[in-house]
């Protein structure tokens, strides 16, 4: 039942709330708020739009994750093609270097701070060249000090090798 | 939908409080509580164990009341600057978490609590100067057209006439 202005005053407990139709279907409506035509208006067509509309919100949380991820990754990619290597190199190098940088934050350093960017590209180039891997069409990378640290980084387990 | 159903904002502050000078945006806080109900027995401890008062003695800029209330649930009602008034049930909580409420009211601006695009906000971005194709010299996008790589979906009116053409040679041949 939809109570006049006045009689709206009434409060109206709650387990009688529940059994009337009135409010399940303004729960729905008030789902619907913003879609397209009668879907937004009319109860019966609004329940259908808004279960689907659900559905769609549940299946996107993981699609979310993986689109954010190729989006990283592309512009990952672009930023290291222009210093000469790939961009899983880079990934694949800053990791062994124990250097903890995840893809959003490379690419957030590739967009707002590309002379840092660049010097991460020059750490993983002397990485692999003192390996022996030259990266396909790369320039010889800016001299990088190194005192062979990068091949035996200071992780928690070889700290003992530094003191 | 959730998107629309639930806007999402960016971290702001009113009239960038905190920029050059820092006001508290709360202004009265009121505890509300039961001297009798067991769920009021973390207020009444609160309250007890002088911690409500060393929050008062601390910020003398907030009002504070204790409002009794029989036979209702504790609330805490913390009302700021902007109007706006923001309630925390505080349910059969023990002390200590009545205690953090308080000073998490304190905290805030009075906002409404919706989702963020980001947990960070910032006016400059960049320090370094955002990526430009000229950053590193013009390395980026170097190329003369027509490009061979460049495959258009549909011929073009050329094409079109020279295919007519050769089917027309071959017709007549």
């Amino acid at each position: 039942m939809h109570l006049t202005c006045p009689l709206w005053v009434r409060r109206i407990p709650k387990i009688y709330r529940n059994n009337d139709p009135f409010y399940l279907r303004n729960l729905y409506l008030q789902f619907s708020f913003l879609f397209r035509g009668r879907s937004s208006r009319c109860f019966r067509l609004a329940e259908q739009r808004v279960i689907k509309a659900f559905q769609h919100m549940n299946a996107m949380r993981a699609v979310r994750k993986d689109r954010f991820k190729q989006l990283c990754d592309e512009r990952i990619d672009a930023a290291c093609a222009q210093h000469g290597i790939p961009g899983k190199m880079l990934i694949d190098g800053l990791g062994r270097m124990n250097i903890q940088l995840n893809r959003k934050m490379l690419q957030q350093l590739a967009i707002y701070e590309p002379y840092s960017f660049k010097s991460l590209t020059d750490l993983v180039k002397q990485y692999h060249s003192e390996l022996g891997i030259v990266p396909p069409n790369a320039e010889p990378p800016a001299p990088v000090v190194t005192r062979g640290l990068l091949q035996s980084p200071i992780v928690p387990g070889n700290r003992k090798f530094y003191e | 939908m959730s998107r629309q159903m639930l806007p999402r904002v960016f971290l702001s502050q009113p009239l960038q409080n905190g920029v050059s000078r820092y006001t508290c945006q709360l202004k009265r806080i009121t505890l509300k509580f039961c001297k009798f109900r067991p769920n009021s027995l973390g207020a009444r401890e609160f309250i007890e164990n002088g911690d409500f008062l060393e929050f008062a003695r601390a910020n003398p800029q907030v009002a504070c009341y204790l409002k009794p209330r029989r036979n209702r649930p504790p609330v805490l009602q913390a009302e700021f600057a902007n109007g706006s008034v923001q309630l925390a049930r505080i349910d059969s909580f023990p002390a200590e978490f009545v205690r953090r409420w308080f000073w998490l009211m304190r905290g805030r601006s009075g906002d409404d609590l919706l989702p963020l695009h980001e947990n960070l906000r910032s006016f400059h971005p960049s320090v370094q100067g955002v990526w430009t194709p000229f950053t590193f010299g013009r390395s980026v996008g170097l190329g003369d057209l027509p490009d061979s790589r460049h495959r258009p979906m549909s011929p073009s009116a050329t094409e079109l006439i020279q295919q007519l053409h050769r089917l027309q040679s071959a017709r007549m041949s």
